[in-house]
Parts: structure tokens; sequence; C-alpha cells
């Protein structure tokens, strides 16, 4: 039976194909990924330069009265670009485009086993960064109370001016349901569309990463829609569910409470953002050192630990609201206990590439990069977790260096660790080596210098969220540091050209790619693209687990997909 | 194995690895968010309530809690005329189906309405969200359900038109899958109605 | 004993590594401001004990990464072992591996922790000597408040009183049990600036005026949060006189950039005279104002810790 003729808007736009879809998140993930970044830049011109005007390549005049930047501007920027990075770019990247490319193909199913909820998903997603980006051009301005949002800062009584607030929570609230939508299609599918012969450990470990997250998007997702909702009430209808103290109009409300809720969901929505990032990079690793997955099964079982405890450790993002003794070192237990799966699953990707056969293409350096950040961003976590020293660490430059470290490095590498591999699978064209490798180091260099003075200066006690930090003694002999930061952030930003150079050549003009330039075992390299509706011919069997490179049975190459039996023995 | 020749052949048909339990399984997924919503919002409710110190039964009086129960029993009374819409479909008996189904509908409505006029009845007496903090947590846990019932209005007057789309032939998973959220709708109004009246 | 000589040897051995571990990172490093509490030392040694057992293991971790990279390269006729890792030898490895950075890191400086806390954070001084402040943020400065004369704060609630009682300034107060008098004129408020005498502990108890604040003293390295709705307390206690700097540690609006206040800490007699200047000044007349929502503080000092 074939398919009816599809016209355009069915084929491109209102596509129900998961790669359609991925695709569409991919575009949209990119977007704001550059939008998120060029924020950044502005953040970090103000903390850099401040007093002076924003420059003209930072379209100073255009978005600022005589190119001066103010206080207010500066909240609204800090805001946007972390609740853009996290809820905009790396949500649909990691979560939306690769997870729905990749999930089918890799388990051998079709599609999606609701392809019209992950169509409706997709659009839903849309229409959340429309509103997203309509409170930009709200005369009020958009939401200032940080991407955490506590009250009552961001309810009326903090004095925030107009809409930008509550376009902010409807906009979240959206990209809630669409991520929940998400979540049902891709756990559903990997337990029900799994080809035959793949159990649950021959899965890639992608899969695994994917799956995780996708478990603890459909829990904890609703929670942070649950607390959004008592805050949209605040807002508009007047009530007080976290208004408290001389400035309520009623009693009853508690600031507190809205922390727990948002933190709740909070802390898993890191693990959220990483887990895809971890399930990548343990293939990657895989791939290009040409051995299998060192220690697969306990990695995939850390992974489950660590999403285990995740969800009860929330409390160590409060330890400085004056919570009881005994909560405090509850969470600060359970939080250093994360310590132990981390730290086995980090020595097993060292053990991924022990003994191997290293090949240092684009996708594996970008895979060991994470390795790096990921070992200084998880370790740097320790001081954080420990209450003494975060009384003095909290609401510093440390916490913002380790989350980049963590999340903005962690993860981003990873994307661009998963672009540059299934760069030839999604759009059959492959990318520049050579500037794939030029993108690599001149972004992983002044990364690291970004970061790691972050977390210096938030040891030399620079707090954050700060419009200026010349306004305090303490903080003066920071100005040059501040700069140096700046200018690397700005060589970082500058370096992203050269990929995106490379991405659009590479589209139009790129050397048609062979079905698997990578020589890799997983299923969807066994499919040549473009991959057509149904991506498979047969449903196929599955024999092998996903890393079987350099197996000793087979003797003409050092891999084997994983639907080819081995070859017999003797 | 040559790879290059299995793009040629046809593609397989991503509807036909479905099945009944597939679907289930995604509506339990989504079941289990939907009541991680409303946990989160009871459990705010109850931190809330044990800080406040001082609570009383919306309304203050006992005639806001006799139309919250009549509102109940609208709503236990449209599962049962579901029930019986469900059973129908046993022996194909579509018209029957149909008409028991736009029972549940017409009740599923009235339970609105009816929820309606309960806020009337209170806001009448003073009683509205910005008066007090049990009035925020009141109109907000019964707006919440409100908002998911016309979802679920919209599920069952959705199963009526695919009824008459696919020339009046049932699909018996989706009426089971559409009962299962109708019914949860329920369960639902029934822990949040003993919170908000009963504890 | 043991566990003083202990410390005695990890600190000595963190302080001998300090070197090694700014000579490692090759990057430069950059103090944290002056410390001049009690117990500040504690955080810093905590610090500085994780600085240096992470130093050695990403150290490690590098070297091994850096060693990987050039040994198992690909080059003609190297192959890979394939090995999946999932031996009992490997396994318990990587668990015995894991488990070592657990008890080496997270242990010690979890106990480290555990200690300072019941030591000193949590350890509130009581007794006749302790100085006793009151903070309300506000958007944008900081308000203290002291006792006056007679050692107590203002009316925990105006609600209470009659209006022509609270405008009568001569009138002293009966409290609630009919013991005593207090007047609440003698209490001294202040914007933005705070005085201590040094060598003495100071209990603070803090509550905001409109949203969350974060009382932060870099040269110290405490904070505590203030939360409408919440009474929350800290202690420290200086060890050297000086002017230093109060920051904002949490997002409360436009100004929160500029939210700084001072914390002079001055020696005994000094900061006698001041106190003494304060209530020479006289009682505030706006203070009875029972419209003017700034001086509702709302609450007495709390009897908790």
């Amino acid at each position: 039976m074939t398919h009816k003729e599809q016209s355009f808007i069915s084929k491109y736009i209102f596509s129900t194909d998961h790669k359609v879809i991925g695709k569409q998140f991919l575009w949209m993930g990119l977007f704001f990924l550059l939008l998120g970044g060029f924020q950044a830049l502005l953040i970090r011109w103000q903390l850099g330069h401040p007093e002076q005007q924003v420059p003209i390549w930072l379209f100073g005049s255009y978005l600022f009265e005589d190119g001066m930047m103010t206080s207010d501007h500066y909240n609204q920027l800090i805001t946007m670009h972390g609740t853009i990075m996290i809820f905009w770019a790396i949500t649909p990247l990691l979560i939306g485009a690769f997870g729905n490319f990749v999930i089918p193909l890799q388990i051998g199913a079709p599609d999606m086993v609701f392809p019209k909820l992950n169509m409706f998903s997709f659009w839903t997603f849309f229409l959340s960064g429309v509103v997203l980006v309509a409170s930009y051009f709200l005369p009020g301005g958009t939401a200032a109370a940080g991407w955490t949002s506590y009250p009552p800062l961001s309810t009326p009584v903090g004095g925030i001016p107009g809409l930008g607030q509550v376009f902010w929570t409807l906009s979240i609230t959206l990209m809630g349901a669409a991520t929940m939508m998400g979540a049902i299609n891709y756990i559903t599918t990997i337990i029900r569309s799994r080809a035959p012969g793949m159990g649950y450990f021959k899965m890639p470990l992608t899969i695994w990463g994917l799956f995780l997250t996708s478990i603890l998007n459909a829990i904890f997702v609703p929670v942070i829609a649950a607390g959004l909702i008592l805050l949209l009430l605040d807002n508009v209808l007047g009530t007080n569910f976290f208004i408290a103290g001389g400035t309520a109009s009623i009693a009853g409300g508690d600031p507190l409470l809205y922390q727990h809720v948002f933190w709740i969901f909070g802390h898993p929505e890191v693990y959220i953002l990483i887990l895809p990032a971890w399930g990548i990079v343990s293939d990657l690793l895989s791939v290009f050192s040409r051995k299998p997955a060192f220690g697969y099964k306990v990695t995939a079982i850390c992974m489950c630990v660590i999403v285990a405890l995740s969800t009860v450790v929330w409390g160590h993002h409060m330890y400085t609201t004056g919570m009881s003794p005994l909560l405090g070192k509850a969470f600060m237990f359970l939080t250093l206990l994360i310590s132990i799966p981390s730290s086995i699953f980090f020595l097993n990707w060292l053990g991924t590439l022990w003994r191997g056969n290293l090949k240092f293409e684009p996708p594996m350096l970008f895979a060991i990069a994470v390795l790096w950040v990921f070992g200084l961003g998880g370790l740097t976590g320790l001081y954080n977790a420990t209450v003494t020293s975060d009384i003095y660490l909290h609401d510093t430059m440390f916490v913002v260096g380790h989350f980049h470290y963590t999340m903005a490095a962690s993860v981003l590498l990873g994307g661009l660790a998963a672009i540059y591999f299934w760069f030839p699978k999604m759009f059959g064209k492959s990318m520049n080596p050579l500037l794939g490798k030029l993108h690599f180091w001149a972004s992983f260099i002044p990364l690291n210098l970004v970061f790691f003075n972050m977390m210096v200066m938030g040891y030399a006690g620079h707090h954050r969220r700060i419009f200026n930090p010349m306004e305090y003694e303490f903080l003066k002999p920071l100005a040059g540091l501040n700069e140096f930061v700046t200018t690397m952030a700005i060589i970082l930003g500058a370096a992203q050209f050269i990929f995106v150079f490379n991405f659009i050549y590479s589209m139009a003009k790129g050397k048609k790619a062979e079905v698997n330039p990578w020589k890799a075992a997983t299923l969807e390299w066994t499919v040549e693209a473009p991959i057509p509706h149904g991506n498979f011919a047969a449903v196929p069997t599955v024999y092998n687990g996903p890393h079987e490179y350099s197996h000793p049975g087979v003797s003409d190459r050092d891999w084997i997909a994983q639907s080819e039996p081995l070859p017999a023995e003797g | 194995m040559n790879t290059r020749t299995l793009a040629v052949q046809q593609p397989i048909e991503p509807s036909k690895t479905k099945d009944e339990f597939t679907s289930y399984l995604g509506l339990l997924i989504g079941l289990a968010s939907i009541t991680m919503l409303f946990v989160t919002l009871l459990i705010s409710y109850s931190i809330l309530r044990i800080q406040a110190g001082y609570w009383f039964v919306p309304g203050g009086g006992s005639s806001s809690m006799s139309l919250a129960i009549v509102n109940t029993m609208i709503l236990l009374a449209s599962s049962g005329t579901w029930v019986i819409a469900a059973r129908k479909t046993r022996h194909g008996r579509i018209g029957a189906f149909r008409r028991w189904t736009w029972a549940t509908v017409v009740l599923g409505v009235l339970f609105l309405i009816s929820q309606l006029v309960l806020w009337q009845f209170l806001t009448t007496k003073g009683f509205t969200a910005q008066s007090s903090i049990v009035g925020s947590v009141f109109y907000m846990l019964t707006g919440m359900h409100g908002l998911h019932i016309l979802a679920g209005l919209a599920a069952l007057v959705w199963i009526l038109v695919k009824v008459t789309q696919d020339n009046f032939v049932i699909n018996r998973d989706r009426v089971r899958l559409v009962g299962v959220f109708w019914h949860f709708l329920d369960v639902l109004w029934i822990c949040l109605f003993t919170a908000i009246f009963i504890l | 004993m043991r566990r003083i000589i202990t410390r005695n040897w990890i600190s000595g051995i963190t302080k001998k590594l300090q070197w090694f571990k700014r000579g490692a990172w090759g990057i430069w490093f950059i103090d944290p401001p002056k410390d001049v509490s009690l117990d500040g030392h504690r955080i810093d040694s905590v610090i500085q004990y994780t600085d240096t057992v992470i130093t050695i293991y990403f150290g490690i971790v590098v070297l091994a990464l850096i060693y990987f990279i050039f040994k198992y390269r690909t080059r003609p006729g190297h192959k890979a072992v394939y090995d999946k890792g999932n031996s009992k030898k490997h396994v318990s490895i990587s668990v015995v591996m894991g488990l070592l950075v657990f008890f080496s890191i997270d242990v010690v400086i979890e106990s480290m922790s555990f200690r300072d806390l019941k030591e000193a954070f949590w350890n509130f001084p009581k007794g006749d000597d302790v100085i006793r402040i009151e903070v309300m943020p506000q958007q944008f400065k900081w308000n203290f408040r002291y006792p006056g004369d007679d050692e107590r704060f203002g009316p925990e609630s105006f609600s209470d009183m009659n209006s022509d009682e609270v405008w009568d300034e001569d009138e002293s107060f009966i409290d609630a049990n009919g013991n005593g008098y207090w007047d609440p004129s003698d209490d001294i408020v202040l914007m933005s600036e705070m005085h201590i005498p040094v060598n003495r502990p100071v209990v603070i108890q803090i509550a905001p005026y409109d949203v969350i604040h974060s009382f932060f003293l870099p040269n110290f390295r405490v904070k505590i949060d203030a939360t409408p709705g919440m009474v929350n307390a800290m202690w420290f206690q200086a060890k050297e006189t000086g002017v230093f700097e109060i920051a904002c540690a949490e997002l409360c609006g436009n100004s929160h950039y500029m939210m700084k206040g001072k914390l002079v800490v001055e020696s005994e007699e000094d900061y006698n005279k001041w106190l003494r200047s304060q209530e020479i000044e006289g009682p505030r007349d706006d203070w009875y104002d029972p419209d003017y929502g700034l001086f509702h503080w709302g609450w007495e000092w709390k009897e908790v810790i």
C-alpha cells in the first residue's frame, strides 16, 4: 500500500514523520540557541565593560537608547537567556530533534507510535516559542525575575512592569505541554516498538538516555506546570499563593512553597537536559574507539540510579533559605551520594577509550570534550552540595560557572557531537571535517577560559545577577578578569560562525555521504538517506548489541551491524 | 548483506505495528502526568492549609457543600451512562452507543454548568479567589479540574464524530481509552471534593 | 583528640598543596575577600580541601586522557581490544574507584561540614554578651534595628494597641502580662549602615519588607536569605575592626546590584559611643505612625534558637 500523494504542507509543515518533525525541532533549537547566545554576549559585554555603550556589532544603538543598557534590560537579558537556553535551545535540540530523529531508527521502528501526537507536540512547542518571542514586543519588556522567577519578585509585589511575566509563564506552560506529549511518545515507542531481538540491554545508550529523560519529563514537568499555574494566578487574579508578609493582601501565602515546587522540578530538569548527552557520548566514544562501550550494563544501571536519586535532592538549591539543620544534612547526604554512580559511569567512559583504536573525527573530539567538561563540572558540584561551602558560594558566579560547565558545555558539546555524527544520515551529505575540527578547538579553548574563570570569580565573592559589579569595592579587583571573560566569550561566539557556515554549505553543496560513513553498528546506519517514510523495508531482526566493534569473530572489518548475525564459529 | 537493496522494497506502514496495549500505555503515561499535576496542587494546598492554621469549608455553610454534592452526583451519573454506552459496543449496538454517549456529554456539560452555579453562589456570598487563601485554593482546584473536564468532553465528542466518519463502525479500543480518561476525571473530582469539603 | 590531629593533618597537607594546585591549574587564582570572622576559616578549609582532592583526581583523569589519546590513536596496524568491560574484575574496579572518590572527597567534606554546622554555624551563642540586631531588607536598601536601653525591640504588632496610647510618647507600655514596661521609642533604626563591636557574637534576625533578599557578608563567608513571611536567624563574630561591605545575594529587582550596605566593626568603646550618639538623637517621630508600613517590623525578637 503506498501513501497517497502528499502536498507540500502535509509533507513538510504538518508532517507526522518523525524525521521531518525532528528536523523542525532542530531548526527551532538552532534559532533559539543563536538568540540565547547573542543575549549571552550582551550580558558579558555589560559585565566586562560596565558603563560603556553596547557596540554597533552587538546592535547596541538599535536595542538600547544611546546604546546604553540599563539594569532592567540587564535583568530581562539574564532571565531570557537562561529561559531560552534551557527550554528553547537544549530541550528541542537534544530531546526534540535527536529524540525524534534517532529513536525509531535506532530501535528498528517505522515511526513513533503516535505520529499525530508528535506533530501536535511540535506545533504546540512552536506556539510556545511565538508567545515567548512576543514578550519582547511588550511595552513593559519581558520577564525579568531570573529564569527561576522567584515570587514575590515575579508577582505584582516585585514591581516588574507589564505582562512580561505572564507571557513567560504561559510560554513555559505551553512548552511543558509539548514536552509531556513528547515524553508519552518516546516512552511508549521505546517500550513497544523495539525490533525483535532488541532487548533493553541491546538498545544503544543514546536510547537509554532519551528513555530516562522522557520518564523524568513525564513525571516532573507537570510539577512545574502546577507551580507556574499558581504563579500565574498570583499575577493575573490577585491571589496570594506565594505572597506573604507585609505586602500580602490576604494571609496564607508562602514564597518558599514556590521554591520547593520549582526545585522539585528543577533538579530532575538538569538531569533531563544532560541524560541524552550522556547516552550519546557513551555511544560515540564506542564508535570512534572501535570497541564496545565499557561496562554497558553498569552504565545503564548507574544512569537509572542517578535518575532515582535526582528526585530527592532538590533542597541543595535552598540551603540558605533557613531550612532546618536536619533537612539540610539529609539533602547534603543524598546529593553527595550521586557521586558514586556518576564516578562509575565516568570511569566507564575512560574504559571505552582504553585499549581502543581512537579515530579523531569531529564527533569524537566533541565527545572527548564532554568527558573533560562534565568531569570538571560534576566535580565542582561538590562545593555546592556541601552546606558549609555552599553558604559562601550560593548565588555567586561559582554556581554560574558550575552549571554552565555541566549544562551548557557538556550538553552543548554533546549536541554538537550529535549534529556532526548524524548530519550524514539526516541530510545525506557530509560536513567538512577540517572545518569541524577548527570549530572544535576554536570553541573548546575559549569555553574553558570563560566558565572556569567564572568559578574563580565566584570564589572571590562575585555574586550573581548584578548589573554593575563595580558598585562594590570588594569586586573592583575583578574588573580585569570580567573583561577577559568577555573577550573569550566573544571569541567563543565568533567560532560558532565556522559551524553555521559548515552546516549550511554542506547542506547545500556538500559531498554526498555514504550510507555508513562512520562504520557504526546501530540500525540507523543500515538505511540510505533520504530515508523513506516507514524507515525500514522490513522489520529488522536484531542479533547483536549496539557496540560490536573489533569483534574477534569478524575478520574482514572492525564492525558488524546489530541486524547482521555474527559469522558462524569455526 | 548489501544495505543498499533495503531501501528499494516497500517500507512498512507505521500503523501496522501499533496494538491496543500501546495506545493504552500512552494514555496511562498521560494520566500519570495529569496525576502529578494535581498531586502537586494538592500538596501545595496541604502545606498552605497547615501553615494557615485556620481553615473553613468554602462558603462557610452547608449549602455550598450540598451544591457540590449535587455536582458530584451528576459527574458520577455521567460515568454511569458511559459504562452503559461502552457495554452497548459489545454487541455492536451503535445507535444505543451514540445515545448513551450523548447522555454522558450532556451530563458532563451539566456538571460544568453546575460548577459555575456553585462559583456564582459562592461569589455572591463574598467568597472569591481574592478574599482568602481558602478561596484561592478552591477556585484554583475546581478551575483546573473543569479545564480537564473540557478536554474529556472534547474526547467524547471526538469519538462520536469518528463513529460517524468511520461509517458507524466502532473502534472498541478507542472507546475503552476514552472511558478510562473519563472515569479518571471522575475519580479525580472525588479526591478533590474530599480534600476541599470533607477533610 | 584523634579527630583534632586528623583535622590539623588535613589542613596542613591542604595548605602545602595550595601551591601545587595553583600551578596545576595553570590559571591564576584570586583569593576571596579577607576573612575577618571567627568561623569563616572553616568554610575556606572545606573549599581548599575540595580543591586539592579534585585537582588530584581530575589531574589523574587528564593524564590518563592524554596518555590514551597518544597510545591508542588510530594508526596502521593498530587494533582495538574487544573488551566489554563487564567482567567481574572490571566492574569491581569501576565500583571500587567510584567508592574511593566518594570516601576520599564526599565523606570527608560531609563530616567537615556536619562538624562545622554543629560547632559553629548552627550553634547560636547565648548569654549576655550577644549583640542582637534585626535586619529588614527592602527594595533597595537595608534597614537595621537595635534594641534600646530596655534591651527589647518594638512591639510585635500595632494592631493590639489603642491609637492614643501609640501616639503619646510619654506613655510607656505595660506588656500583655502586666510586666514592667518597655519603650519602643528607644529602638535605633538605621538604613544601610550596621555597626558591631569586635570580638562579640552578633545574632541577627532577618525578614524582608517586600520580596526575597539575601544578606551576604563576603568578609565573613556567610549569607542568609530573607523570605517574606519568615524570620530567619544567623550569627557571626568579627575578629578584626574595619569597614566591610554587605551585599544582597538574591535578585530583588532593578536596583539589586546597588543594594549594598556598610558593616562597621569597631572597638567596644567606639561601638558604645556610637550607640549612645544614636540614642541621644532621640526617638523618631514617625516611629509610631501605624500607617507607615515600613516600621511594622512585625516581630519582636524570636526566642527560638
